[in-house]
């Protein structure tokens, strides 16, 4: 229960807000803007900040800010895009898993305890000896790693909605198993399955720096939020703005899509649990 | 004022104007201008149904509304006392609470604390309040027989779970009543028990208000409940108070068509014989 | 028991037994249900009343395959039903439960909702003159097919769950305090309803309700049941007049009423101490350990139910022995 003086509403709303505001400024910067990411003749290396490069130039020559710009969309492109087809898979077989029960739902559950004992990174090294490296192989890889996240909450949450006394008539006059998770349970646990969905494009994100912090994921000179820490990581010193800009917007990004899942998370608590008169 | 013997007594407790809006939420608010009056020792029953207000009437009274989510209004007296009831320190409510006024929740189960004996249960408050340990041990003994609990020094040393439902709503009422106070808010305290047990606790409190000389408000939905139980009754719709009166005549001639409908609409036991007599109504009609 | 003519649905001896965890190694039987017996025929309803662990819903849960039956038998329109191998709605048993707010998906439109039934059996020729049908019948307007349960009051959520039991015509209709978490006004709808339903179908009903009163207005026959066990059954006249079980009496005694101020009923019996745990039970009659009139072979042996006339027969030892002389 959080102790905000804003209401889940107002908090949904200033989260959306501020990611609105990042995404028309992104927009702006990389439909007008007159420089392109790897132009590396853009100015005068190093240069800081001025009317023509408003975050400056970086050490290879080209605009910072184009870079930063691109970098925000497509860190928000691998988070949305993991987030969505993370949970397109894992949610329908959790649900499936919770109604089944039985013998099904206990595999599944083995087989989940595998994967989650598997160490990561090895399985990030893996996928990348075999599809090289890219925003395509960092994207399968947290996809794979974040399914049986998805498939262990969804089915819990399920098995608490499947006590509900609808889904009990439902069992009697014989409702199919299929109907009973698509047209019954997996409409009802919509909020909290858009809960799960923003902390893992928030997960994602910081996910898809940390692989290419490491080298996998995105290759340079695209530009993603991460490889802008890593590549700059030396002028930590010297040209700090290098690190301050890609590392603000990825907080900034990160918080708004944790206040939005974490105001859901609020709002599902006050339909639960209204104010009695 | 007079109390039913006819003596000129001062009210026990005396609401005035008050008035009850949940922040952030449009509409009506929860209590409007609802004026309420207990004489000494008698019961007061505030009937309505879900919504109506009358728990959120009952927690404004004893100062257990939040004020950043409620908005109150209104003014109590609380024997010589005069208390604004918008405007109370949570201090000052503290120091009511307990040893002026107690307060029984429906909900036994959430009004004890899991973690602490019954003895616990009854000793803390007292200490609070100054009084030395021994004294305060044997006042929670007097407490738990004058609630009926049987076997008294092993349930002392009992924690909540190991109660059974009727024995926490015992306990519950002990706890507020350990204080000493003299009148004493009841939000549906009967309301999850079974009936065998509720004809029991309701004995209980009637015995209690003579024995501490007690003025009881009663707060229930069931409108039969409070006709046995209580000598006046307020009926509430919708945050108002739409008739205040002595139980017999709110009950057998009401005037308020809502009242009338309440009372009608309640399936009894219709035919005439050894428990009940019926008057002017059957289910239908 | 006499046996009815086309009776609805039977019950024979039924047990419901559930493995409760007693410390750490060691696990206990409760008995939920201990032997109930009852014939409910077509076009009657009959009330299970009884206060918290009297066993009456898991009686209907255990009729609906939602409880473990241990032992008895339960035959419908003769036939044999096994809750565990059959489907309640092919075996033609409906349930309406306690909430409405849980027993209908708040997702789906009321049309949805009292249709769903047809496609799950897989009929899919034309619902909508039965769903119009039902509608009618319980004194639904058309307009709300296309509305969400948020934007129906609590009465008219529960008929929407009746209909949808009914939709399947079964021949058994359960309800499980269908109106106890409604207020006044709505459960006064339901009841009406309820009563109307009883005159122009043919279903055999088991109304399950704390409420003694309410019982009496909705069904013909009241079972009272106390730890699983049935102590009195009776038609509402018999019940209210000729109470012969010592729990019913005192169960009647505990009824607020406006007319006769519990200080005078308190002359007599008074019901003390509360309901024990059904494991404290082992042997003989489940009341004993409140009862104002046991003795010695209320201890031992539980009474069978005897009969006082077709429609009203006590278990106590006590009557038993009276009626004998």
């Amino acid at each position: 229960m959080s102790t905000s003086r804003f209401s889940p509403s107002q908090r949904i709303r200033i989260g959306f807000f501020v990611l609105a505001l990042l995404f028309i400024a992104t927009g702006l910067v990389l439909l007008m803007g007159s420089y392109s990411y790897d132009d590396i003749g853009a100015g005068e290396r190093l240069a800081t900040p001025s009317s023509s490069h408003l975050f400056g130039v970086d050490s290879y020559g080209r605009d910072y800010l184009t870079r930063v710009s691109l970098g925000v969309v497509i860190s928000l492109g691998v988070g949305v895009t993991v987030s969505l087809l993370s949970i397109a898979i894992g949610a329908p077989i959790g649900v499936y898993s919770a109604i089944r029960g039985g013998w099904l739902d206990m595999s599944i559950g083995r087989i989940l305890e595998v994967l989650f004992a598997f160490p990561q990174i090895l399985l990030a090294l893996v996928l990348i000896t075999i599809l090289g490296s890219g925003i395509q192989t960092a994207m399968v890889v947290l996809v794979i790693i974040y399914i049986p996240i998805v498939v262990r909450y969804v089915r819990n949450v399920a098995l608490v909605e499947a006590q509900q006394d609808y889904l009990l008539s439902a069992q009697m006059y014989g409702s199919p198993k299929f109907r009973q998770c698509f047209v019954h349970v997996l409409p009802n646990i919509q909020g909290s399955i858009l809960v799960l969905a923003s902390s893992i494009a928030a997960f994602a994100m910081i996910a898809e720096a940390t692989l290419s912090y490491l080298g996998l994921g995105v290759r340079p000179p695209l530009p993603s939020l991460g490889i802008l820490l890593t590549e700059n990581q030396g002028f930590l010193s010297t040209e700090p703005r290098l690190i301050f800009f890609p590392a603000a917007v990825l907080v900034l990004l990160v918080i708004s899509v944790n206040q939005i899942g974490d105001a859901l998370v609020d709002k599902l608590d006050l339909k639960r649990n209204p104010v009695r008169a | 004022m007079s109390d039913s013997n006819g003596n000129g007594l001062q009210s026990a407790i005396e609401v005035q104007h008050l008035t009850v809006t949940y922040r952030g939420r449009r509409g009506a608010p929860a209590v409007l201008d609802a004026n309420l009056e207990v004489p000494r020792k008698e019961i007061v029953g505030i009937v309505g149904q879900s919504g109506s207000g009358k728990s959120t009437l009952g927690m404004a009274v004893a100062g257990l509304l939040d004020p950043r989510q409620c908005e109150v209004s209104g003014t109590m007296r609380l024997g010589g006392t005069s208390i604004d009831l918008g405007s109370t320190e949570n201090s000052v409510w503290e120091t009511l609470r307990g040893s002026r006024i107690g307060y029984v929740f429906q909900d036994a189960q959430a009004a004890l604390n899991p973690l602490l004996t019954v003895e616990q249960l009854l000793v803390q408050p007292q200490r609070h309040r100054g009084v030395d340990l021994s004294a305060a041990r044997s006042i929670a003994r007097e407490m738990l027989e004058a609630v009926e609990i049987p076997d008294v020094e092993r349930r002392l040393r009992q924690y909540p779970h190991e109660l059974s439902g009727g024995m926490k709503q015992r306990a519950v009422i002990a706890a507020a009543l350990i204080g000493k106070p003299g009148v004493l808010i009841a939000d549906e305290p009967t309301t999850a028990l079974d009936v065998t047990l509720q004809a029991q606790i309701i004995r209980l409190l009637k015995r209690l208000k003579d024995e501490f000389e007690l003025s009881i408000i009663f707060i229930s939905h069931d409108i039969d409940l409070v006709a046995d139980i209580a000598s006046h009754i307020v009926v509430m719709k919708d945050g108002v108070v739409i008739e205040a009166g002595s139980a017999d005549s709110v009950v057998r001639k009401p005037s308020h068509p809502y009242t009338n409908e309440l009372i009608r609409s309640i399936p009894r036991l219709e035919k005439v014989g050894f428990f009940q007599d019926t008057e002017f109504w059957s289910s239908r009609g | 028991m006499a046996e009815r003519s086309t009776p609805g649905i039977s019950l024979r001896q039924l047990s419901v037994d559930y493995r409760i965890a007693q410390g750490i190694f060691s696990a206990g039987i409760l008995r939920a249900v201990r032997g109930v017996s009852f014939d409910v025929s077509a076009a009657e309803t009959l009330a299970l009343v009884g206060e918290s662990g009297s066993g009456k819903s898991t009686v209907l849960r255990a009729i609906s395959g939602l409880a473990p039956i241990a032992g008895g038998e339960i035959r419908i329109d003769g036939s044999a039903h096994d809750p565990s191998l059959t489907r309640a709605i092919d075996a033609g048993i409906a349930m309406v439960f306690q909430n409405p707010n849980a027993s209908l998906n708040q997702r789906l439109t009321v049309r949805r909702i009292i249709s769903d039934p047809l496609h799950s059996s897989g009929a899919k020729q034309s619902q909508s003159s039965k769903v119009d049908h039902l509608l009618d019948m319980l004194k639904l307007d058309r307009d709300f097919l296309d509305r969400y349960p948020f934007q129906l009051s609590g009465g008219q959520k529960q008929r929407v769950a009746i209909a949808r039991a009914l939709i399947s015509s079964p021949q058994v209709l359960l309800l499980d305090e269908p109106t106890s978490a409604l207020d006044v006004a709505n459960q006064a709808q339901v009841v009406q309803i309820l009563q109307d339903l009883k005159r122009d179908a043919q279903l055999a009903s088991i109304f399950v309700t704390h409420d003694l009163p309410l019982a009496t207005h909705v069904a013909d026959r009241v079972a009272v049941l106390y730890l699983g066990s049935i102590m009195e059954v009776g038609s509402q006249s018999e019940l209210v007049e000729n109470a012969a079980h010592p729990y019913t009496q005192a169960l009647l005694r505990s009824i607020p009423s406006r007319k006769i101020k519990s200080a005078e009923r308190d002359q007599n019996f008074r019901m003390s101490g509360e309901i024990p745990s059904p494991m404290d039970v082992k042997r003989g009659c489940v009341f004993r350990s409140r009862c104002p009139v046991a003795t010695d072979v209320c201890a031992e042996t539980a009474p069978e139910l005897t009969q006082l006339s077709p429609t009203h027969s006590v278990a106590c030892h006590a009557v038993s022995i009276r009626s004998n002389h």
